[in-house]
Order: structure tokens, then sequence, then C-alpha cells
């Protein structure tokens, strides 16, 4: 059993956490949360942001890059002064001149380097997206994909916002088990409580469960 | 003197409650994010059904929307759920019907008037991903066929708002306790900070 002054230490602590971890993860938060209702609403008139992209092409004079394909995209990407997520890369069919076609990812930007690698040139084609595009691209830019364990994360800012994301969840999870810990110690709102939490599991277990046994 | 104290008191009491309510919602949000994340499904489980066949009584009526063909197949088969897509190839019309943990791979050839129906179950993790993805930004106008979809679509806003509401009033809370004015303030700077830098390396 937990002393007084230990309990109190630790509600203390628990308390000032809560508002710390809060406050910190304020702003991701509110990303994640804005842009859920963007990705939740695809009809509404201002998400639709593929419709105003902008797209520009430029030429540009390659040395023929070598090593594996990885290597030869990561190559074409430092000629052309590209950095973000490799996202594919497609050697030219064996009828068609020798060459790479790469497309590298960021939040709200594709950008294809088209590398004909005889002639020494490439088309780099950058479709950037509105500030809408961005938010909704931040949303689920992980780098990876469920179902294709051949996409791994390679660009060093990819994992950084991989690794942000967790870090936003495990917050969140300490905020949930932080607000019960110090809700049910209060008698006078401990029915209250019961009753929110419980309409929220209900709920939830109703669409987690209820709709496979019921319907 | 007691007027600030009521609206505090008031304050409190609704960042605790529709906190408390949105508790099993953020759960699995976080949970799925970090699976999506990871593309990691422990102890999943994906079992497929054998195959049965439906026989299905109306033939399928001219001009027919998409989404009014997907009503029609529902009702046909008599399985309720949301339409993921829905191809129609001559007789055939192909389509799966989901809901949390189950899919229904449906091939109908409307002028037999059958379908073959294939059930795959899935796990505890896999209902958490669903909810999360669910209905999503692709095939606007399509998705949210189903009400229930229509309903976690409208749940999914509630927890947004409540969990602005949840930030905003824990904002105000938090300026009341003049002891962690400054770390807090510390924090919070320190958090848009980081956000803005990762933001900006991002997309440069």
């Amino acid at each position: 059993m937990l002393s007084t002054s230990t309990r109190r230490s630790i509600d203390a602590w628990n308390r000032k956490l809560h508002n710390y971890v809060g406050l910190f993860l304020l702003t991701f938060i509110w990303l994640f949360s804005l842009t859920g209702i963007l990705l939740n609403h695809p009809t509404w008139e201002f998400t639709k942001f593929w419709a105003t992209r902008v797209e520009t092409s430029t030429d540009l004079a390659i040395r023929v890059p070598e090593g594996t394909e990885q290597e030869q995209a990561r190559d074409l990407m430092s000629q052309a002064r590209i950095t973000g997520e490799l996202n594919r890369i497609v050697p030219h069919s064996e009828d068609a001149a020798p060459g790479l076609d790469v497309r590298v990812l960021n939040p709200g930007r594709i950008t294809e380097i088209k590398a004909d690698f005889s002639a020494g040139k490439a088309v780099v084609k950058r479709i950037q997206t509105n500030a809408v595009g961005v938010a909704h691209w931040l949303h689920h830019f992980t780098g990876v994909r469920m179902g294709q364990p051949e996409m791994q994360r390679d660009w060093v800012m990819t994992k950084v916002w991989s690794f942000s994301m967790d870090a936003v969840c495990a917050g969140l999870i300490f905020l949930v088990i932080s607000s019960l810990y110090m809700w049910y110690p209060q008698l006078r709102k401990r029915r209250a409580g019961w009753f929110a939490l419980g309409a929220g599991t209900f709920i939830c277990g109703f669409f987690m469960y209820g709709l496979s046994w019921f319907l | 003197m007691t007027k600030t104290l009521n609206i505090k008191t008031l304050i409190r009491d609704l960042h605790l409650y529709t906190g408390l309510f949105i508790c099993p919602f953020v759960l699995i949000f976080a949970f799925s994010t970090i699976l999506l994340n990871h593309t990691w499904k422990p102890w999943s489980k994906k079992t497929k059904e054998p195959t049965v066949t439906v026989p299905m009584a109306a033939s399928l009526p001219d001009s027919l929307t998409k989404l009014e063909k997907v009503e029609w197949i529902r009702d046909q088969i008599g399985i309720s759920g949301e339409a993921s897509n829905l191809f129609h190839n001559g007789n055939m019309i192909n389509t799966q019907i989901t809901r949390p943990g189950e899919q229904y791979l449906v091939w109908a050839d409307v002028e037999a008037g059958t379908a073959n129906v294939t059930k795959v179950s899935e796990g505890f993790w896999d209902r958490l991903i669903y909810l999360h993805k669910t209905p999503g930004p692709h095939l606007a106008g399509f998705r949210g066929n189903w009400v229930f979809v229509q309903i976690w679509r409208a749940l999914g806003d509630l927890t947004v708002a409540l969990l602005l509401f949840s930030t905003a009033s824990g904002i105000y809370l938090w300026l009341l306790i003049r002891a962690q004015r400054r770390a807090g303030l510390l924090l919070l700077g320190g958090g848009a900070a980081t956000f803005i830098l990762l933001i900006t390396l991002l997309t440069a």
C-alpha cells in the first residue's frame, strides 16, 4: 500500500504530466484531428486539392548513374537536387532506350524523374498541390503501406515523421490513462464519469463487434 | 469571483466528461495508427469460408445508378454492409461488402439469378484499422453507402470536435495554474517549434 505522501506525489506528477504532454503535442493533435476531418469528407469542395494541382516540367542534362537501381535512383535525385521519400523505381523495358523512371514523394508533392541514359537527359516533372493537399498528405505520410512489405521508409524525414506519429499516439494513450487516474478517485464525479465513459465504450463496442454480431 | 469560479467548474467538468466520452475513440485511432505506421498486425487471423451460392429473386432493373445497384445486390443476397466498390460487366456484378471484422466477396450473375458469396473473417486489429480508415478519402460520393458508415463518419467528426474542445478547455485550465505557466509555455512553444521545423523540412 502506498503512503499518503507517495500517493500525493504521484497525483501531482500525473496532473503535471497530463498538462505538459497535452501542451507539447497540441499542434500535432490539431493537425491530425483536422486532417482527419478532411479525409472524412472528400466531397467537400475545398478538400478537392487534386483539381488545383500545379504541374511543371524541366529538362535536365545528367551523367549516367551506376550501381543498383536504388543507387541509380538516389544519384538521379541528387543530380536533380531532390529530397524526399523514394516511392517507385521502374527500369525501362528492354525494347526501350536504357533508363530509369523514379518517383519521389513529399507531403503535397510528387516528383517524377524520367531518365534516358543513352541521351544523357532526364525530364523532371513536379506536381504540387495546395496547402490542403499538403495537410491531407501529412496525415498518412508514413512511407509504408499495409500488405506491401516491399515498401520501406528510406528518407530520414519520413522516419522522423512516422516516429512523431508514434509519439503522438503514445502521448494520447498516456492522456487517456492519466485522465482515468485523475477522475476515478473523485467520488462526486464517478457516476457521471461512468456514464460518459460507458456511452463512448458502448458506441465503440457496437461498431467494433455489434455490427458483425447483430446484422 | 463566484462567476469565474462557476465558469471554471463548468469548464473543468466538461473537460472531464467530454474527455471520458472520447477515451475509447481516441484509443481506437491511436492504436490503429501505430499498426498502420508499422504495417504490423500481431495475432492477425484471416479465415476464408467456403463460397456459397445464393439465389437472387428479382432480375436487375435497367438504368440503375452504381449506388442503386449496391442497394439492389445487398437486398438480393441479404447482407448488410458497406460496398467498397462495384464493377458491372455484362451479366456479372462484382462487389465487396465490408463491415468491421468481415468482408463478403460477391460475384453475382444477374442473368442466371445467382450470386457466389465468400465470407472472410478478420481479427481484432483489422477491426481497429477498418474503423480508422472508413469511410476514407477514396471513391468520394460512393463510399459511405451504408447507414452505419455514415454514422461512423459523423462520430469521427464528433470525436474531432470534442478533442478540439478538450484541447481548448485544457489550455484554459492550465492557464489558471500560475505555477505551471512558464514550463507549460516552454513545452507549448517547443512542441509548436518542433512541428513547424518538421513540416518545413518535409515540404522543402
